[in-house]
């Protein structure tokens, strides 16, 4: 049976659903996933509409609440292991970055490949925008282990994504 | 500062610079305006950034989520919108019949439903919950427990490390406390955080596993015994490094 809507519900989500799904995209990887980490959140969004004290505070809000969501499924190993990222060591002569585009699929292909714990800072620092601090904040780590996880994740995902450009333009 | 160190922190550039500490951020640009290979890399790490952020924010959305999920959560609004329905004249006094039925079930359902147990609730409203209300909160703006049901920790390295009196914690909007949340300090292991219990019957999803092992990306873990489940919440330290420190000390 269709029943009116919390106030206020309708408009946070004409507002923020398409930046919702597209941060439950970026985590998951998955399509079906995100679409329902969106319901989700809305739907826990909806039971807990009287926290949101700061309207202009409501799109972090949401996230947060779908990045607990995405956590909450998957128990991440207590030791964090990520075996083929090294430290930033210096750079090869550079080659410049490759030409041609980089379109949302190549970049979901190299997230996908970051395990959980490297993803979601990545997520977090280029999609929601946050500083450093501020993901140590939401992700209760340490201001260094934030550095250094970002830091492993920024090389891998740019090694990836250099091998998919050339794959794509070689030449 | 040497060329090394110099690239490592313009693997962190540009917005993460304000992250640094001055001197270090001061030295960094000094090193910069000497240094073209390292300036040109600079201007590049910050081409990178510029490219993946843009990729990044550019999902596209399927076309038909905006009404599907408007007509989700209206199904699943918790309070009911009335439709008021028009019956003949002829049927009223079944309607009347009906109504009185209805209402005593519903009187009896209700009593039965709402004198013995609360709504259930999911594990995630109960973290969400717990995180909104607790983590970071000063202890004196939160409420003492109202023993709505007696929150006893059974395993007695929780109880060790719990402080004596709960606070409680509403997630279901409805009169009473839903969580107990017991404050955790352990300044040798570097955590503090919460160890928050609600009777199991209360929870649709009750987590699978019966020792915090599942952790959630080191900020909470959620474990059930026979009468309750528990999620652990950190503030300082974390959740997984606390369980291991156990682990190692109980092996
Ligand atoms: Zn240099």
């Amino acid at each position: 049976m269709q029943r009116p809507l919390a106030p206020g519900l309708a408009e946070l989500v004409d507002e923020h659903y398409r930046a919702v799904f597209g941060y439950a995209y970026r985590l998951s990887g998955s399509v079906i996933e995100s679409e329902d980490l969106t319901q989700q959140t809305f739907m826990l969004a909806q039971s807990n509409l009287s926290q949101l004290r700061e309207p202009r505070a409501a799109r972090g809000w949401l996230y947060t609440i779908a990045r607990n969501e995405f956590l909450r499924r998957r128990p991440v190993p207590s030791t964090v292991t990520l075996d083929d990222v090294s430290e930033p060591s210096m750079p090869e002569p550079d080659p410049g970055w490759p030409e041609g585009e980089l379109t949302s699929e190549q970049l979901q292909a190299a997230l996908n490949e970051l395990p959980i714990e490297f993803r979601v800072p990545v997520v977090l620092f280029y999609y929601e925008n946050l500083c450093y601090r501020d993901i140590a904040l939401q992700l209760n780590l340490p201001l260094g282990t934030v550095m250094s996880r970002l830091s492993r994740a920024k090389s891998q995902l740019r090694r990836q994504l250099e091998k998919h450009l050339l794959e794509s333009h070689p030449g | 500062m040497d060329c090394h160190t110099a690239r490592q922190m313009i693997e962190m550039l540009p917005r993460a610079a304000h992250d640094l500490p001055s001197a270090e951020e001061q030295a960094l640009r000094d090193h910069l305006a000497h240094c073209p290979p390292c300036l040109s890399a600079a201007e590049e790490v910050g081409e990178w950034d510029m490219s993946l952020q843009s990729a990044m924010t550019s999902v596209p959305v399927p076309d038909d989520l905006h009404e599907r999920l408007l007509s989700q959560l209206a199904r699943s609004t918790p309070q009911a919108g009335r439709n008021a329905s028009q019956f003949p004249d002829r049927t009223r006094h079944i309607r009347r019949i009906a109504s009185w039925l209805a209402f005593c079930l519903v009187l009896f359902a209700g009593s039965v439903f709402w004198l013995s147990r609360a709504p259930r609730l999911e594990l995630a409203s109960v973290e969400n919950g717990a995180i909104q209300q607790l983590r970071n909160r000063p202890d004196t703006g939160l409420a003492a427990f109202d023993q709505s049901f007696a929150a006893a920790v059974a395993d007695s390295k929780w109880q060790k490390v719990c402080q004596s009196s709960p606070f409680g914690v509403n997630v279901d909007k409805r009169a009473g406390h839903d969580l107990a949340a017991f404050r955790v300090n352990i300044p040798s292991l570097r955590f503090r955080g919460w160890l928050v219990m609600v009777p199991i019957s209360r929870i649709v999803d009750v987590p699978p596993s019966t020792y915090p092992d599942a952790v959630h990306y080191a900020q909470t873990a959620a474990w059930h015994d026979d009468r309750f489940v528990y999620v652990c919440l950190a503030e300082q330290g974390s959740v997984e490094a606390l369980i291991a420190q156990w682990n190692s000390s109980a092996a």
